[in-house]
């Protein structure tokens, strides 16, 4: 799209940033909650991740891990009941955690978010032309006219067809109105777009649609996309790296290539084989047993420890550390020596594998 | 419907037998439409569906939503008229059975949020006049074990898939032959749906229960179960063994679904979307009904019905809804070597 190539040239940075730095880096963040019994909960527990212009980073985990606790921060959207305990999280250099940080200049501008359900993140009550036309007027400070023209380009460019442009949220379909909302997210002309299980309620011909056209902007828009979701084949389809959270700690990282094709981390191995994969032919499933972690009652030491099938002592004492191999995987695991930092050979977890279709 | 299945079905007559049944929403008119003499547009939920499940067979019926996939598990379990067509179960109408059990996706359309799990079973067997020392025998079956550790809890003390097993727990109790089951594990996390998956599998093995899992996921339905029916818009467009559906599907509604679908399998990666726009939300069209979003439509799609016929790859019981089935290229290299996929403009 012709405004997709001037995108990044014309951006002017927030004061205080400097566009030598990283696009967006986050270090040791960790994110509480108070409880209304007086206690507090953490839901993300010192995590590290970066992301560069046009990379697309995935974070899987089940409930409870804490992956859309890290989005809700870096937007600084964290409900009145949490809280950053400490961690930095960098824009361009910019620390948006510091005190007096420009978090309504970023919020949108700069680090935009698409949800899962797009119709409650629409006003019911405006037709989605305006909603676009009002962010770009709201956030930019453009005229109403220019601002209505460039959202009528806007949702041509994410689908919308011409005629839909005055029809309200609820007139629209669900893969439409995703496509809305990713037309309000880039409005702004944002540096890095969070995908916060985008496409989750959607069917699979919407959702494969859905995630061509977040591709497809991601490479003409340059953007850092950080894909939330505990849909792992959804990463395997869109993202250069991963993170799989557990509890609220990363347990492992790495390109999605090597992470994918020798997991490490007993629950990067279950949580891949847990579903069955009708594309690939696969009916075998690993069955991990137990409940995902209570946030509010973690156990000590490695939190994957009481449904972990290689656990010791150790495990269940001492929080393991994150270790980086080669600069490729880091891995939070005592089954794995730090090893000079070379690259482990994966080490099999026993899970109860079921094997379905057996007649 | 599938002579061929039901002559190989040794014991002649299936468990669950649906025929020709239709169901219509909406079919009031507007003021607009009764101003203007127009007849009501009502939409058509299900239209003249067959479906056969024998016993101790896990049937998946799979579709988008607005397929009518939820409407047919309504109309099965009798909590939708049907207005034409036949369910019977063991050659019984609805009022007579007392062997279907029923879990929907969210399981408090099922439990009290104020009684225990021990009361919620008993309730079920009160109804059905059966013996209440069945109570903890139906939660260990289905996996709350101890019993005496799950009888007196209510459902907020549980997981999520803890109160699926205990909504399982109640149908087990009836002593089910048949297991009418709603997108049962869409809202569990992926390692509870491992778990239940593994229960529902267990209990057809140990106790010869069969299902009807309808579901919105490929992969859960190739995973589970025997057959596969694929529903578009109220219509059957492809049925046959999860094989011949999934592995070498016919109609190109399936095989947009497959190819649409995402892997973590690098042999099997890349999405493409090979249906243009999504799932109509009003009456289907003329002719077939998947013809405005498929890639293969010709002229004579629109002028009628394509009736649900044997699929070009012979296989007994693989049958598919397409007028162009036999013409189209071997369904391997679409599933494996589709070209980027065009993303079409707009929705429906």
């Amino acid at each position: 799209m012709s405004g997709a190539a001037n995108h990044n040239d014309a951006r002017s940075l927030p004061a205080g940033a400097n566009a030598a730095a990283p696009l967006l880096e986050i270090r040791d963040l960790r994110v509480s909650f108070s409880l209304e019994d007086g206690r507090r909960l953490t839901a993300v527990d010192g995590i590290n991740l970066s992301v560069s212009p046009g990379e697309a980073i995935g974070i899987a985990g089940e409930s409870g891990s804490g992956k859309s606790t890290a989005a809700s921060a870096i937007m600084g959207l964290l409900p009145l009941n949490g809280r950053i305990d400490s961690g930095s999280i960098r824009y361009r250099g910019l620390d948006l955690v510091a005190e007096g940080a420009p978090l309504r200049r970023t919020r949108w501008r700069e680090i935009a978010v698409v949800f899962q359900g797009s119709l409650v993140a629409l006003n019911p009550v405006i037709k989605v032309r305006d909603q676009v036309a009002e962010a770009i007027e709201l956030r930019l400070g453009e005229p109403a006219n220019a601002a209505r023209e460039k959202a009528k380009r806007l949702l041509a460019d994410v689908g919308i067809p011409d005629k839909r442009l005055e029809a309200y949220p609820h007139q629209l379909s669900g893969g439409q109105r995703q496509r809305a909302m990713l037309a309000v997210a880039l409005s702004c002309s944002p540096a890095v777009l969070i995908g916060d299980e985008p496409t989750t309620a959607l069917d699979v011909i919407v959702q494969a649609q859905i995630l061509e056209l977040l591709d497809r902007m991601r490479h003409e828009y340059g953007l850092g996309l950080i894909l939330i979701t505990h849909d792992l084949a959804v990463i395997a389809d869109m993202c250069d790296r991963v993170a799989i959270m557990y509890g609220g700690r990363i347990v492992e990282s790495g390109s999605v290539r090597e992470v994918f094709t020798n997991p490490r981390h007993p629950y990067t191995q279950a949580l891949l084989g847990a579903a069955p994969d009708a594309r690939a032919g696969r009916r075998t499933i690993k069955v991990l047993e137990g409940q995902p972690p209570d946030l509010a009652s973690l156990p000590p030491g490695c939190h994957f420890a009481p449904r972990c099938p290689l656990a010791d002592a150790r495990c269940t004492e001492e929080d393991p550390p994150t270790v980086s191999y080669e600069d490729r995987v880091t891995l939070a695991c005592h089954r794995y020596e730090p090893n000079g930092g070379a690259l482990p050979a994966p080490v099999a977890a026993p899970y109860p594998v079921l094997e379905l279709g057996k007649r | 419907m599938s002579d061929q299945r039901r002559i190989s079905a040794a014991s002649g007559a299936p468990l669950l037998r649906v025929r020709g049944v239709s169901v219509t929403y909406g079919v009031q008119r507007s003021i607009a439409d009764m101003l203007a003499r127009r007849p009501g547009g009502g939409i058509v939920a299900l239209d003249d569906v067959d479906l056969d499940v024998d016993a101790g067979e896990i049937v998946a019926v799979v579709g988008e939503s607005g397929s009518g996939k939820t409407t047919l598990a309504r109309v099965i379990t009798g909590l939708i008229k049907a207005e034409s067509g036949v369910v019977e179960v063991e050659g019984e109408g609805p009022n007579d059975w007392r062997s279907v059990g029923m879990v929907f996706q969210d399981p408090y359309e099922t439990l009290d949020p104020k009684r225990t799990l021990g009361e919620f079973v008993a309730e079920g067997l009160e109804a059905q006049g059966l013996p209440m020392d069945r109570i903890d025998a139906s939660l260990e079956a289905a996996e709350l074990r101890p019993a005496s550790a799950y009888r007196d809890r209510v459902p907020e003390e549980l997981s999520g898939g803890q109160r699926q097993r205990a909504v399982i727990a109640g149908a087990l109790a009836l002593n089910p032959k048949l297991v009418i089951a709603d997108e049962p594990v869409s809202m569990l996390d992926v390692s509870m749906r491992a778990q239940i998956l593994a229960l529902i599998e267990r209990l057809r093995r140990e106790q010869g229960i069969a299902w009807l899992f309808i579901t919105h996921d490929l992969s859960l339905a190739w995973a589970i179960s025997d057959r596969v029916v694929v529903l578009y818009l109220g219509a059957v467009l492809e049925e046959g063994t999860a094989e011949q559906v999934l592995r070498n599907p016919s109609h190109p509604y399936t095989r947009a679904l497959l190819a649409a679908l995402p892997s973590t399998d690098p042999r099997a990666a890349g999405t493409h979307s090979l249906a243009a726009g999504e799932i109509p939300q009003g009456a289907a069209p003329s002719g077939c009904r998947f013809r405005n979003r498929c890639a293969h439509a010709v002229e004579a799609c629109a002028s009628a019905r394509p009736p649900l016929e044997a699929a070009p790859s012979g296989a007994a019981g693989h049958r598919v809804a397409c007028f162009r089935a036999a013409e189209l290229p071997a369904a391997a290299s679409v599933a494996r070597h589709a070209p980027g996929g065009a993303t079409p403009p707009g929705g429906a």
